[in-house]
């Protein structure tokens, strides 16, 4: 009888559990309707610009609470466009006078003026973040009245508009400089204020829409929730079961998702193939030759790997720019499937019995990178995979312990990549290679105001980059969004990896831009 | 019981220490450079340099391990290598989530597992006897993370029941929290279920072959006295030993499931911590997971006790 009375129990107990979970809000009747639910996977490291990373920290958390002087076109984000200031004017090549809007206050109430704007640069160059690089022709800045600031250059830049549109660029109240929690309370004057009380970090981030922009495109702004959602598959979950709205993927969840229904945004933002560390061939002799390593493009099935690693989300390609800066047309079948002209390469090269190498493989990229490798095997060349941490990319080729190396780069910006991956000093040429052309041609583009040298000189650059091998770029990879398309609208992959979202709307209301 | 108690608890400071050296050491081997992670790869070599002296990176390990005992010893487990959140706001953030799933879990374990042990015990041989050891012996072949998934397809994605991803304290809605452990308590405690049902199935059939229940029964004692009374209290032992075991179990199994759920437990944490070499967040792990696991040693010590009374010391 006990026995029976403890079964009941337990029973009664299971029951009352069910009934009370299936009792609580389903997904889809949640409250949330109004909101946009951003699936990342990217945790938040700091909500302080000028000691953050670009990337998804500037498109998945910053852009939401902090303006900056410009920002990036929505329809060409690769071009500065007037943000808190209203316009520019260069009075030389190395001082440029930016009016402000007026009347605008950061979230604690401060006001926004060309004192506050010079003080903001003038902590970014005290601070040295993460990309001081991208603005290191600051000199400083001042105030010429109150509502014009004035920044002073070492040298021309001309990519500085853009660079300051990004994190390095955006406005922090000067009263919460020395905040001790700025970093996870953030103070500017964005569309929406961060709700720090509902919000718990590593888990979701709350910001609600302040509906009082300068900028009447971001005033009807809805409210966005950023889950932070490390596991792929939890991610794809949460957008099936109607948890989430919209997530970054990759291409097999794209492929899964966009099946059922689901809204895809793309843009390629990433090149995939190898860096060539050990130019120099010092490790690796024979990837000193750029026969060889020019064996190692014709080797390869690009269109093949497109379709069955990356599901169609990526294209063939020879060259790491994207069509704008640096693109060169007649470099964009340079590489083709080509194994007997790799084998004579190397056979010219007096590898006829081919050679083998080590590269660095993070885990999430071993598919890719294994179909390399089988088409190398093809060719008498023997590539070793060595699975790496995730994190360690750059120590690795630091140190020197791989001849190549594998990250994927972005796809744009060249002059923010000579300096990172090509240069004589870069930290992705570790064995020191120096090539004279392009430290010339780079020098001057990067100095220059004048467009059409700097075009001339980029082209003239990846002609010499991509024919002689210094990278070695198999194909374009789609950066991927998907997304109920029922319910937003207006979504589009930025240049750094997220969805923009300051563009995306609620279909319901209908009368928003860019729906 | 208050000596045992005060013996395990001045036993938890020397085997902090051990474990906070044994920490510190192993996430030094871990490849990889804070550094390269705070500054992203296009960092200048200048950069990288002026960050390890900050970080005080450039100091010998012993220094490092030293700087971080000393301010511990004070209370001060420190604060995120990347921003202001401290060690103890963090792991307090997390733990509620950790704690509901091994909970979550081990309820689970203890309403399927024990309940179908005892009564396979008691009718050993039968065919429901045969079915609990079979599912027991699959119950604990599968995988945690495996049935996680299993269970989300029906119940989160086809008939969205319940919530596929997510955490809801019990403070903002009882029911909420429920549904947001549901599932990952079931993926948990399938294991814990089946292992208990064995020992219990077990520990009851050991029991009711021993001589004091035979004499019982030839004294005329009623088989229901007999089992109730003696032979299920007799069982218990071994399996409060092995709830004690289910829990720590359960603990590390939680940090895999969490994260088929998406759910920012200890395992979030640490796997976040491990991955972007933020040492005092995961020191701050790994000290609050010994802190728990001494903890239920201790609960497991004390009702040891109170099911056996020769069990207790002195």
């Amino acid at each position: 009888m006990t026995l029976r009375r403890g079964g009941w129990l337990a029973t009664l107990l299971c029951a009352a559990w069910l009934a009370a979970c299936s009792g609580g809000e389903s997904p889809a009747s949640s409250p949330d309707a109004a909101r946009v639910r951003f699936g990342t996977n990217n945790p938040l490291v700091t909500f302080d610009p000028h000691l953050a990373d670009t990337g998804p920290q500037f498109s998945s958390y910053l852009t939401l609470v902090y303006d900056g002087l410009t920002e990036l076109d929505p329809a060409d984000p690769l071009r500065p466009i007037p943000g808190l200031a209203t316009g520019w004017t260069w009075r030389d090549a190395v001082t440029v006078d930016l009016p402000l809007h007026q009347g605008v206050h950061f979230s604690d109430g401060t006001p926004f003026d060309a004192h506050a704007a010079a003080a903001n640069i003038e902590r970014l160059i005290r601070l040295a973040g993460p990309r001081i690089n991208t603005v290191a022709s600051l000199q400083g800045a001042s105030a010429v009245d109150d509502f014009t600031v004035r920044l002073h250059l070492r040298h021309p830049d001309p990519t500085l508009l853009y660079n300051l549109a990004l994190s390095p660029g955006m406005m922090v109240s000067p009263a919460a400089f020395d905040n001790a929690d700025l970093d996870l309370n953030p103070v500017g004057t964005g569309p929406w204020r961060y709700d720090k009380a509902r919000s718990k970090i590593g888990a979701v981030h709350r910001f609600e829409p302040t509906g009082a922009h300068f900028n009447p495109r971001h005033r009807d702004v809805p409210a966005v929730d950023v889950h932070v959602l490390t596991n792929r598959r939890a991610r794809l979950n949460a957008l099936i079961s109607g948890q989430i709205d919209i997530a970054i993927v990759s291409p097999t969840e794209a492929a899964a998702a966009e099946d059922l229904g689901f809204g895809i945004a793309r843009r390629a933002n990433r090149w995939f193939g190898f860096t060539i560390l050990d130019r120099i061939g010092e490790r690796t002799p024979p990837l000193g030759d750029a026969r060889v390593r020019q064996a190692l493009g014709f080797a390869v099935d690009r269109r093949a790997i497109a379709e069955a690693v990356f599901f169609g989300y990526a294209r063939a390609a020879s060259q790491p720019m994207v069509e704008g800066l640096g693109h060169v047309p007649q470099l964009e079948n340079f590489f083709t499937y080509d194994p007997a002209r790799a084998r004579a390469l190397l056979t010219a090269a007096g590898l006829a019995d081919g050679f083998s190498f080590a590269a660095p493989v993070l885990p999430d990229n071993s598919v890719e990178y294994e179909a390399v490798q089988g088409y190398l095997r093809d060719v008498g060349i023997d590539m070793e995979i060595t699975v790496i941490e995730p994190g360690t990319i750059a120590t690795h080729a630091r140190s020197k312990t791989f001849p190549v190396s594998t990250i994927g780069y972005p796809n744009f910006d060249p002059d923010s990549r000579h300096p990172a991956i090509w240069s004589a000093t870069a930290a992705f040429n570790p064995f020191g290679h120096r090539d004279e052309r392009i430290e010339r041609l780079a020098e001057e583009a990067r100095r220059s105001l004048d467009e059409s040298l700097r075009e001339r000189n980029y082209q003239q650059y990846f002609n010499i980059l991509v024919k002689e091998v210094f990278s070695l770029v198999y194909l374009q990879l789609d950066d991927l969004a998907i997304y109920d398309a029922a319910k937003l609208c207006g979504v589009e992959v930025g240049r750094y990896i997220d969805p923009m979202l300051r563009e995306i709307r609620l279909a319901a209301r209908a009368e928003a831009p860019r729906c | 019981m208050l000596r045992l108690l005060a013996t395990r608890v001045a036993g938890l400071a020397p085997l902090l220490l051990i474990v906070s050296f044994l920490t510190f050491t192993m996430l030094h081997l871990v490849p990889g450079d804070i550094r390269d992670i705070i500054l992203g790869v296009d960092a200048t070599p200048e950069q990288y340099a002026e960050l390890g002296a900050k970080l005080g990176l450039d100091d010998p390990f012993l220094v490092q391990y030293g700087r971080w005992l000393g301010r511990a010893l004070q209370g001060d487990l420190g604060t995120s290598a990347y921003n202001s959140q401290t060690v103890v706001e963090a792991v307090l953030d997390t733990l509620p989530v950790t704690l509901s799933l091994t909970f979550g879990g081990m309820f689970v374990g203890l309403v399927i597992g024990v309940p179908a042990g005892v009564y396979a015990g008691l009718h050993r041989g039968g065919l429901v006897d045969r079915i609990a050891v079979l599912a027991a012996t699959v119950g604990q072949a599968l995988p945690n993370f495996w049935v996680a998934i299993l269970l989300a397809i029906p119940f989160a994605l086809w008939w969205r029941l319940l919530p596929a991803t997510g955490f809801t304290p019990p403070t903002e809605s009882v029911s909420a929290w429920l549904a947001s452990i549901a599932l990952a308590s079931v993926a948990l405690g399938t294991s814990a279920s089946a292992a208990l049902a064995r020992q219990t199935r077990g520990a009851v059939i050991d029991v009711l072959g021993r001589e004091y229940i035979r004499a019982a029964r030839a004294r005329g004692v009623s088989k229901r006295a007999v089992t109730f009374k003696h032979a299920l209290k007799n069982a218990a032992v071994p399996v409060v030993t092995t709830i004690g075991f289910q829990v720590n179990g359960l603990l590390g199994g939680a940090l895999i499931v969490e994260q088929v759920f998406g759910l920012h437990g200890f395992g979030a944490l640490a796997i976040d911590a491990v991955r972007t070499q933020d040492i005092p967040i995961m020191q701050g792990v790994v000290m609050m997971g010994t802190v728990i696991i001494v903890v239920v040693n201790i609960a497991v010590d004390v009702a040891y006790g109170y099911v056996n009374p020769r069990m207790r010391p002195g």
